[in-house]
């Protein structure tokens, strides 16, 4: 069973690794990580020495030491070290598609 | 003759700048309202009525005197056709398949040789497929009329006393009623005049000329029928036909079209939707046209929807699941009822629904599989805010 952190329509799962193909960069002390579609708040992640892969909202986050997710409308998620996997949750849809789930 | 017209060639080549002109235009007048018999309308509806009617020519002699009846509303034409069907003395306006003939040879034409492309040119995707929508959308307004006088047809034949006249008019043509919200094909013809494909004094030029000034026009040999623009034609956001305030297409109080989200509803469903009866969920979920219900659903909300139409089949620590059958419909909706693990200011929870597949049978699979988890087992967060 993986290990997971959630806030809100965001789910933090705890891998060993990120896998090969994928490339991290420094992040600014303040990377967000997921915008909200609807109230515009945002999940934004805290940290120094944080890694993120090269998208404007990255899938993957290696943290070396700790780092905190904090958002508007949530209590704040403390994070210890490793990479994690960002899902955002989903709905089910009449065409049987997957859309975001509207924060 | 018209069928000179409308000689058989290859596919033309589109000029983007010049079919993006013409989609505009067309795509434009299909929502003008308001217009009606002011002089401006009724001198240029005239001119090419009369240009119309010497251009159809065979019915010309010394008691030809064509004319151009203006109508309030496409049901006020519709029984001014009957009435030109039922009148003994005007046999020639039964017949007036054949200036249809021509325009359903045009319409051919068009998008066979240009129509398609005039519509989707390959250097304006982006253009074409606003104006494809627009098309779509105006659709089920050509196609009320369309099914309108099919309507009336079939009650004039079922009062006719004279069987032959039963087959005065086959169904077929009623399709080539033209509307102003026949943008598509509109577009192709204005193209093909603009090239010099279709002389504006000939017949189908005649009517393109009429089309900018009328809702519908109608040509007979001695009579072209013509109907005001409407009032006025609301849409939503999305620019589909909606109103929840009244008509969506007023005929100034002579005929009411009532739509919602583009789907043609009677009066007394958009009071429904205005004041909603405790039972509306209920109400929407036995609706049979699927897409009125579903945007039905999405009006009222899919979780509301799902939880005050069906009931809860199964409760755990992760919420509440909720399931609907739908008529016609194999699969129906699942909904997960979830609290948010924030409490609000005032210290309560506010909870949420999420629409989740038909297959979950707990509301931790349903919660898991929003998060893309196949095992619900998988998902047990140690720290969820």
């Amino acid at each position: 069973m993986p290990t997971c952190y959630r806030q809100g329509d965001i789910l933090l799962i705890l891998h060993d690794q990120p896998p090969g193909w994928v490339r991290t960069v420094p992040a600014p002390p303040r990377q967000t990580v997921a915008e909200g579609e609807v109230t515009g708040h945002a999940h934004v992640l805290e940290g120094d020495s944080v890694r993120v892969d090269e998208t404007d909202q990255p899938e993957w986050i290696e943290v070396p030491g700790s780092a905190r997710l904090v958002h508007e409308e949530h209590a704040p998620v403390d994070l210890g070290p490793g990479t994690y996997r960002v899902v955002r949750q989903r709905e089910y849809t009449w065409d049987d598609a997957e859309r975001a789930a509207a924060d | 003759m018209m069928q000179s017209e409308l000689p058989l060639i290859d596919p033309l080549p589109v000029d983007d700048r010049l079919a993006a002109e013409c989609r505009a235009k067309w795509g434009d007048m299909a929502w003008r309202t308001g217009e009606g018999p002011n002089n401006r309308a009724q001198q240029a509806v005239f001119q090419a009525s009369r240009g119309l009617h010497h251009a159809l020519g065979q019915y010309a002699g010394p008691w030809y005197h064509p004319k151009a009846i203006w109508n309030s509303t496409p049901a006020f034409a519709g029984k001014l056709l009957a009435r030109f069907h039922h009148d003994p003395d005007g046999w020639r306006d039964r017949h007036f398949a054949i200036s249809m003939e021509s325009i359903f040879r045009l319409r051919r034409w068009v998008a066979r040789t240009t129509g398609h492309r005039v519509g989707t040119p390959p250097t304006d995707r982006n253009a074409a497929d606003l104006h494809f929508e627009t098309v779509q959308k105006l659709r089920i307004l050509s196609d009320r009329i369309t099914c309108d006088f099919r309507a009336m047809e079939r009650s004039w034949l079922e009062q006719d006393p004279e069987p032959e006249n039963r087959e005065w008019l086959p169904e077929g043509p009623w399709d080539l009623i033209l509307t102003q919200f026949n943008c598509d094909w509109l577009a192709g013809a204005d193209w093909l005049a603009r090239i010099g494909r279709l002389p504006a004094e000939s017949g189908l030029g005649r009517i393109l000329t009429i089309m900018e000034h009328s809702a519908l026009c109608v040509p007979m040999p001695t009579t072209t029928v013509v109907c005001r623009r409407p009032a006025a034609i609301h849409r939503d956001s999305e620019g589909q036909v909606h109103s929840m305030d009244g008509p969506a297409v007023d005929w100034r109080g002579l005929d009411d079209w009532f739509y919602f989200r583009g789907n043609p509803v009677p009066a007394n469903t958009i009071e429904a939707l205005r004041n909603p009866p405790p039972d509306i969920s209920a109400r929407i979920r036995t609706r049979t046209d699927g897409k009125l219900r579903r945007d039905l659903i999405a009006w009222r909300g899919e979780g509301r929807f799902v939880t005050e139409a069906g009931e809860s089949v199964a409760t755990d620590d992760y919420g509440t699941l909720y399931r609907v059958g739908l008529p016609g419909q194999r699969e129906g909706m699942a909904i997960v009822k979830v609290l948010n693990a924030t409490p609000e200011p005032d210290g309560s929870f506010k909870d949420y629904c999420l629409r989740v597949p038909p297959w979950v049978e707990s509301p931790r699979q349903a919660v898991a599989w929003t998060f893309g988890l196949g095992q619900e087992e998988d998902y047990d967060p140690v720290h969820q805010t």
